[in-house]
């Protein structure tokens, strides 16, 4: 998918089109084709640079995701912000929470607490 | 008492050659005057000092032949009353060449201010943001555009050197232009619509929010309504042949615009080339976080060649989901407990002035907070006995 998009880079096409308009001189002519070439090597560079970023994303995401999942399993409550940077955009990740073996209990025990209050107060 | 006033002097203006680039939007039309005042052939200076002898005498005339060399060199500096003169006579004085050079500057020029123009009043008429669900919209901005490009005019010239004929060449060029790129904009929604929506068709059933907003015409459409692709009408515009005395200028100018979108073209494909690659990586993350025991939020933004895809999701575990019930419940009832028990405590001990004041100051607050953990309790409810119902995840 990737080389097919980039497949479409072509300039063959846009140097044809200046050849067959009439009336340039051959400097123009030149000096047209010279600006699609650089133009075409700084937008290589930059589609090699997003290569690059998106696997390093797709790296950064996956350390990330190990650790959260290795954390989760060990019972602990995780909370964290992640911001990744990819060839094309941007990927924000949130995540809150964690095992909820030890925030079950707790939450009876305060509910219990509360119902006590209640009931000393207005028996 | 006596005022004193105190002036900053010009500077003396000395006159030197300038190389012009007519194309250029800078053109200095004084200047330019004054360089063909210099460069005048003999037969233009001999009806230049006719003009001016009978114009200011024999003694101006003479004061300008004598300085005439001086100046020309850049020696001795030009008075604003000589410049203004030389200035004022000079188009009547213009060779042939130099009206030519006139033109160049007012062909291009004008096409330039007709695109910047049209720029300009699109950006005022999509100036409010607007969100739409409908598809129809987008071609409907499409045929509005192609309608606006269509009847747009020439904006004014500057020093109207150019006959009829060259004036409609003007605006048929802007147009030209202004079609190929609203096409090129059109092809590109096009393409960016035939990568995401097989993405969002596949994803349709887990609730996602997505969105495309396409910045020119402030525009952003909601996604998870429509998953059908779109098809714009093709519009074919024939490239306006220019037979006048500025062709040659023109074709150079359209061979650069034809360069610059092709290089805006590719740059745009290789801001969205690793989409399909990007939305992958965001899928399979997405499935990884709904496995896991966490409240997971993803917000994604991808760069089309047209516009940006927004996709955001809440991932909630049923699990969790429960125990959110389950506190927005107890919290609720610790906040009315509260509320009634200093509530009981203030008329038991017959506190009633302090009672009026808590009610001021505490009560309104609990009674706001006993609204809103109420208020999140039935949603969570809600969404938990969704969830339930379902068996998927839950909207974001």
């Amino acid at each position: 998918m990737e080389n097919n998009q980039l497949a479409r880079l072509d300039n063959s096409k846009i140097i044809e089109i200046i050849d067959t308009i009439p009336n340039l001189s051959e400097t123009d002519r030149h000096e047209l084709s010279l600006r699609v070439v650089s133009d075409d090597i700084e937008i290589r560079k930059n589609a090699l640079e997003k290569i690059t970023q998106s696997q390093i994303a797709q790296h950064d995401l996956t350390v990330i995701m190990g650790e959260l999942s290795a954390l989760n399993k060990q019972g602990m409550y995780v909370k964290s912000k992640q911001i990744i940077k990819t060839g094309s955009g941007q990927f924000d990740i949130e995540m809150k929470g964690g095992d909820t073996k030890l925030i079950v209990p707790v939450l009876i025990i305060l509910g219990i607490v509360i119902i006590a209050v209640l009931v000393i107060l207005f028996w | 008492m006596k005022k004193y006033y105190s002036y900053r002097s010009k500077p003396n203006f000395y006159y030197s050659v300038k190389e012009f680039d007519f194309t250029s939007k800078d053109f200095y039309y004084d200047h330019f005057l004054l360089q063909e005042f210099f460069n005048a052939d003999l037969k233009t200076k001999e009806e230049i000092d006719k003009f001016y002898i009978n114009n200011y005498g024999k003694r101006a005339f003479e004061y300008l032949n004598d300085k005439y060399l001086k100046w020309a060199n850049g020696k001795y500096h030009l008075t604003d009353m000589m410049k203004n003169r030389i200035i004022s006579l000079m188009p009547k004085f213009l060779s042939e060449k130099a009206k030519y050079n006139i033109g160049i500057y007012e062909y291009i020029n004008a096409i330039k201010r007709n695109i910047n123009n049209y720029n300009w009043k699109q950006k005022q008429v999509y100036n409010k943001a607007t969100t739409s669900d409908n598809i129809e919209q987008i071609i409907k901005i499409y045929d509005s555009e192609c309608e606006r490009i269509n009847s747009i005019n020439n904006s004014y010239f500057r020093f109207n050197v150019l006959s009829g004929y060259e004036q409609k060449e003007v605006l048929e060029i802007s147009k030209y232009i202004l079609n190929l790129k609203l096409k090129n904009t059109f092809i590109q929604i096009e393409r960016d619509f035939s990568v995401f929506l097989p993405y969002i068709k596949k994803i349709i059933n887990y609730s996602f929010s997505a969105h495309y907003y396409i910045e020119p015409f402030n525009l952003s459409i909601n996604l998870n309504t429509f998953s059908n692709n779109i098809k714009f009408p093709n519009i074919k515009f024939d490239r306006f042949e220019q037979n006048g005395r500025y062709s040659e200028i023109a074709n150079k100018y359209i061979a650069s615009e034809l360069v610059v979108i092709h290089s805006t073209n590719n740059k745009r494909v290789v801001n969205s080339f690793l989409n399909s690659h990007d939305i992958d990586i965001f899928l399979e993350h997405y499935e990884k976080l709904t496995a896991e025991k966490s409240y997971s939020k993803m917000n994604s933004v991808f760069q089309g060649e047209a516009g940006v895809l927004k996709i955001s999701i809440d991932i909630k575990p049923i699990k969790l989901l429960r125990i959110s019930v389950l506190l927005a419940f107890l919290k609720s009832i610790s906040y009315i407990a509260i509320f009634f028990i200093g509530l009981f405590l203030l008329v038991y001990f017959k506190l009633f002035t302090l009672l009026i004041f808590a009610i001021l100051i505490f009560g309104i607050a609990l009674i706001s907070s006993i609204k809103s953990e109420v208020s999140r309790f039935t949603n969570l409810t809600k969404e938990l006995i969704k969830l339930k119902q379902n068996g998927k995840q839950p909207t974001c």
